[in-house]
């Protein structure tokens, strides 16, 4: 059996049945999914660049995506994540072809749960993401908030 | 509840705005939070909270109607009242909700669903929200059907 379709099967099951339940706001409630495996991690780190630098590479150690890279921009309060070859594509390719948009994204998760648990962010969430099924690629933007302060910063999401 | 405006999509709500000022203290008013803030200075503020240890499958259901029960009982004694979701809305945030009111955290315990702000209103609603048509909304016998039947 291949474990990572059978689980990526559960997932799209899942998140289905939580769109269907939820829609929109289904996505205020996964942001502890896939956290559990980067916990189990001992990521350290100093600043953001350090602990997300470290989340990668245990990322790709653990062959669940092949690249992957970041850049944080927009005040310092927008998260980018580039990746190919994730093993939860074909989740997203499933989904969307059951008509429902992908709102679940572990691998994000587990960066933004560091960057709460280690740097003690204010809050973070997933904003949007984009998948491209021929290249492979996903991009997922993402709000970062390091204190509250940072919450009322305002940049033009999709320029800058 | 901020990346919700962060979509982009409150962005392009209030792209009619042509002062730049104005857009971006609009914006700055969204993102920030502040929009439910007046929350803070409420005189009281009701969690509401439901049980997810008796079997009830319908407590997202049950809470959300006791809310609206206690909208129209507050506005009927002219008070004002407001549903406030926001800040319990992500799962983080419900934890910590949680954690502050000493509720159990733990996910098959109770969901808190929103709380609802009680207080004096500053001002009154000068005219009522705009309506769609009923027709936009009422479908008779099958999806999409816009015209009533005849019936014999």
């Amino acid at each position: 059996m291949n474990e990572m379709e059978y689980c990526n099967d559960l997932i799209v099951r899942l998140e289905e049945l939580l769109f269907h339940e939820l829609s929109g706001c289904a996505a205020w409630k996964v942001e502890m999914v896939g956290v559990d495996f980067i916990q189990s991690k001992e990521i350290k780190g100093k600043n953001p660049d350090e602990v997300i630098q470290n989340c990668i590479k245990e990322i790709k150690a653990a062959g669940l995506v092949k690249e992957m890279s970041y850049a944080i921009s927009g005040l310092g309060v927008k998260l980018e994540l580039k990746m190919k070859g994730c093993s939860h594509l074909p989740k997203e390719i499933r989904l969307r072809q059951d008509g429902v948009k992908p709102y679940i994204c572990p691998i994000t998760n587990m960066i933004l749960d560091q960057l709460i648990e280690k740097l003690k962010f204010e809050t973070t969430y997933v904003a949007d993401l984009h998948i491209d099924e021929k290249s492979g690629e996903c991009r997922v933007w993402s709000a970062i908030y390091e204190d509250e302060n940072k919450i009322g910063s305002v940049c033009n999401w999709h320029e800058e | 509840m901020t990346a919700w405006y962060c979509l982009g999509e409150m962005q392009e709500r209030f792209e009619k705005i042509k002062d730049p000022v104005k857009k971006a203290e609009v914006l700055r008013f969204m993102y920030s939070g502040e929009v439910s803030e007046f929350a803070r200075y409420a005189p009281v503020v009701i969690a509401v909270i439901g049980t997810l240890m008796e079997g009830s499958v319908d407590v997202p259901y049950d809470l959300s109607a006791a809310i609206e029960n206690m909208l129209i009982e507050a506005h009927s004694l002219g008070l004002g009242a407001c549903w406030v979701h926001g800040p319990v809305a992500s799962t983080r945030d419900a934890k910590k909700f949680k954690e502050i009111l000493k509720i159990p955290t733990g996910m098959g315990e109770y969901k808190v669903i929103a709380y609802v702000a009680i207080g004096w209103p500053k001002e009154q609603r000068k005219h009522p929200r705009p309506k769609l048509p009923l027709e936009d909304l009422v479908y008779w016998e099958e999806f999409g059907r816009k015209e009533r039947p005849k019936y014999e």
